[in-house]
């Protein structure tokens, strides 16, 4: 069996609370199963840009500053999409900011490129914490 | 209850929650085999849609997560292009758990059928064929299948199971009972079996 390569972490900050754990606790139990096997595959694909879902580095000042990247999957019908970077100067760690729905060209919530933004800056400027994800309900 | 129990007591007692999980492994494991094998063969994915006579678009979707509800056209399709064979077929749980857990996108390579020496030597296959009953083989780099006749598998590939029995039973017989395989085909088990035959036979058989 292939070996992890990445780990990827989520945003936690100082109240305990964990964003992205939110999110992912009102998916769907299908979006649930496939978030989970979706990174289950990722951990063990080298190259970042053959995960399959992921599908750019987002433009615009803040989110290039950033250098935030997004995946999508699709769901019970729905398109999903994750946004995540990579840790600074750590090698395969990736850090999850913000998940959301995503139709013709609408995100939902429709501030989640905010919330990516700030959510990543509190990580550089030490008001949240990275903390490990492991592959829920992984059996 | 830990996060596992509770997921392994809602698809046990949920159809709902099995065909969620079914649809979400596959829904990411095909498209992850699909780019595997179009990275292999160095195609681009305008390079597979006009190989396999289908839009780039359609590409896309197929690699994307959960983004195709496959049909196995569709499937038969690119695996010709990518000159592989392919194997859709019902397992338990367990079994398909643990090929997703051995499953490495950067590590998937599949045989084409050119260097599938397995299947373009049928003779040898041929050769392999004995009768057992009850037993089974495994061994690296396929397994033996002993219901009523030790059938060798490949994935994908058609194994033609007439045989000669008196060519095999002896050696067979030879083997089962602990002693050396005396064989003038040198080819009888293959290069695999040939590895194993000083093992007591409790350690071969399961």
């Amino acid at each position: 069996m292939r070996e992890n390569v990445w780990r990827f972490f989520d945003v936690q900050y100082p109240d305990g609370s964990n964003p992205i754990e939110g999110w992912y606790q009102n998916l769907s139990e299908e979006a649930r199963d496939a978030f989970n096997k979706l990174l289950k595959n990722h951990r063990k694909t080298e190259n970042p840009q053959e995960w399959i879902g992921f599908k750019r580095f987002l433009k615009g000042k803040q989110l290039q500053k950033e250098r935030i990247w997004e995946w999508w999957f699709v769901a019970d019908g729905r398109q999903y999409r994750v946004f995540g970077k990579f840790w600074q100067g750590e090698r395969k760690q990736a850090i999850l900011l913000a998940g959301c729905y995503h139709k013709g060209e609408i995100y939902t919530p429709s501030n989640v490129f905010e919330s990516a933004c700030k959510r990543s800056r509190d990580l550089s400027e030490g008001r949240a914490q990275p903390s490990e994800r492991e592959v829920k309900e992984d059996i | 209850m830990n996060e596992r129990s509770k997921k392994i007591s809602k698809l046990i007692e949920s159809s709902t929650s099995r065909a969620s999980y079914i649809r979400a492994s596959l829904g990411v494991n095909i498209p992850s085999q699909i780019r595997a094998l179009r990275l292999r063969c160095n195609m681009k994915q305008a390079d597979l849609a006009e190989a396999a006579d289908m839009k780039q678009s359609r590409i896309s979707a197929v690699e994307c997560p959960g983004a195709t509800r496959f049909n196995l056209e569709t499937l038969i399709r690119l695996a010709s292009v990518f000159r592989v064979g392919l194997v859709v077929r019902f397992a338990s749980f367990s079994e398909m758990l643990e090929w997703e857990n051995d499953f490495s996108q950067d590590e998937f390579v599949v045989t084409r059928i050119e260097d599938d020496a397995e299947f373009l030597n049928p003779v040898t296959s041929r050769q392999t064929t004995a009768t057992v009953a009850n037993s089974r083989y495994v061994f690296r780099g396929a397994s033996l299948e002993m219901g009523n006749w030790l059938t060798p598998t490949t994935i994908g590939g058609l194994v033609d199971t007439s045989f000669d029995r008196e060519t095999i039973e002896e050696p067979l017989v030879s083997y089962l009972s602990g002693g050396k395989t005396q064989t003038s085909d040198p080819q009888f088990f293959g290069e695999e079996m040939l590895l194993q035959e000083q093992k007591p036979i409790t350690e071969t058989l399961q």
